[in-house]
């Protein structure tokens, strides 16, 4: 398993099938590739208005990445492979406690 | 723009006669050319006077402030250091309200969008009940 550790986090709201989707579609890709471990959190952007608004999500669903939103819509499962490997590659790490609410 | 009068300024700006006159008689407007017969003729500096008055206006600002910030605005290169640093002052002021307003944009973007997404009605009085 890779050293890192991804923060993700799936922007949802109640009534968005895409949501669900997007979280899924998280799982599997972090289940196939088997060697990442990963924070996965859905935020309800509707009771996290501000953090959603401060990482500049404006429609869900959005993903991001160590708090850097990376999607602003669904993405497909290759691009969303591609996102995640990328930044395990850069070595980037989950983020401090303290810049999530 | 051609020459407009009190009455057509007042229902262009949505500024009461009484309201552009007092602006006259305490000096905000620099006395308005007037006709053979007396009547005030507004032209197009008055009118950009008038609307920096009334923007002011909607960021509460004084009077007395509003007078300070036309003297800087009509002559900024031998404005004294006291208007300087109210202006200065008053800028940051109107950057913070810009920075809330544009994160109160984006969070009704954001609700807007939810709503138009949503089968299940519209979470926008959720997000407004739940700040």
């Amino acid at each position: 398993m890779s050293d890192s550790t991804l923060d993700i986090e799936i922007f949802s709201a109640p009534s968005c099938n895409q949501c669900n989707k997007a979280f899924q579609l998280t799982e599997m890709v972090l289940k196939e590739r088997g060697d990442i471990s990963a924070n996965l959190r859905v935020v309800n952007v509707v009771d996290e208005l501000d953090y959603a608004v401060k990482l500049g999500v404006r429609a869900t669903p959005g993903i991001a990445i160590n708090g850097v939103l990376v999607f602003t819509a669904l993405p497909s499962k290759a691009t969303l492979h591609e996102a995640i490997t990328l930044r395990i590659t850069k070595g980037e790490t989950a983020l401090p406690d303290k810049t999530r609410p | 723009m051609s020459d407009l009068r009190i009455g057509d300024i007042s229902k262009r700006l949505g500024l009461s006669t009484d309201t552009l006159r007092y602006y006259e008689k305490i000096g905000l407007l620099p006395a308005v050319r007037r006709t053979a017969s007396g009547i005030r003729v507004y032209n197009d500096k008055d009118i950009s006077r008038l609307k920096f008055i009334q923007r002011a206006q909607k960021m509460n600002f004084t009077l007395a402030e509003i007078a300070s910030l036309l003297h800087m605005r009509e002559d900024p290169q031998h404005a004294r250091a006291e208007v300087r640093e109210l202006t200065h002052k008053k800028l940051s002021e109107v950057e913070c309200y810009l920075q809330d307003l544009t994160t109160l944009r984006n969070e009704l973007t954001l609700l807007m969008n939810l709503c138009a997404g949503s089968e299940d009605g519209c979470p926008i009085i959720e997000g407004i009940e739940n700040p």
